[in-house]
């Protein structure tokens, strides 16, 4: 209950002006403590674009979902690619 | 003359609603389905930017050049705004470590993905933008769009063509 009211003070504190500090987090004011899973955050981006990306070009919106998912697939395997090779670069060249 | 070579084929007042916010543009020409998906996942990626990394990923000193990028989303300039009025010279000085302060600036990989989001975000809009800027009347996506210009779009389904969208 605390917390809700805590949680209720911030979002209150925002709209006015006036932060609290009560809070660790505060949404869209301090970062999210997520440093160690940053490179997760990546998978999301790239179904965005993906689906932003074909929602302009396609002609049929019903092909969005399929054509959105390769073209995601394809980004995520030359990420991997990409990756593997820039690591062989440093490590083994 | 047929209806499609009687539209005009620029359309700067859907293209600066599409500026103003994502997928408007889209909405105003009678591609409604096609301009909520865009409004969605548009949105959805600049508001996670600024909840990944909060509000300082909006820094038109430290990277210029993604702040433009972002600033291809209309609503990025009133977060800006609010930024600014975050740092001003009597509030405390936002550190880190400073539970006190106004807001906690982002660093590292953290900071990076919020600018990568909310400038990827601007730059897809401005994807859309093009896209309702210039409407090719032979390009089968095109064909039977209302003209937000000469005429407000209801945004029914039967504003857009057989063959273009709204199948799913």
């Amino acid at each position: 209950m605390t917390e809700l009211t805590a949680l209720i003070e911030s979002v209150a504190g925002v709209l006015t002006g006036a932060l609290p500090t009560t809070l660790g987090f505060r949404p869209f004011l301090d970062p999210l403590p997520i440093d160690r899973y940053w490179l997760l955050l990546l998978l999301p981006m790239v179904v965005a674009i993906s689906v932003v990306y074909k929602t302009i070009k396609t002609d049929r919106l019903s092909k969005i979902p399929r054509e959105a998912s390769v073209l995601a697939a394809q980004i995520v395997a030359f990420m991997i690619l990409a990756a593997l090779a820039l690591w062989i670069l440093t490590e083994l060249v | 003359m047929t209806r499609e070579t009687s539209l005009p084929r620029w359309h700067f007042i859907g293209a600066i609603a599409a500026w103003l916010l994502p997928g408007l543009g889209h909405l105003l020409l009678g591609q409604w389905r096609r301009g909520l998906i865009l409004m969605v996942s548009i949105g959805l990626l600049w508001l996670s930017g600024f909840f990944i990394g909060g509000v300082s990923v909006l820094d038109r000193k430290g990277h210029p050049i993604w702040f433009m990028g972002q600033m291809l989303l209309a609503p990025s300039v009133i977060v800006d705004v609010f930024h600014r009025s975050l740092q001003e010279p009597n509030s405390q000085p936002p550190r880190p470590d400073n539970p006190a302060g106004r807001y906690k600036p982002s660093y590292g990989h953290v900071h990076e993905q919020g600018v990568l989001y909310t400038s990827l975000a601007g730059m897809l809009n401005l994807l859309a933008v093009i896209d309702v800027l210039y409407r090719d009347p032979s390009d089968p996506r095109h064909r039977g769009l209302k003209s937000c210009d000469t005429e407000a779009g209801d945004g029914g389904p039967q504003a857009e063509p057989a063959g273009a969208g709204d199948v799913a």
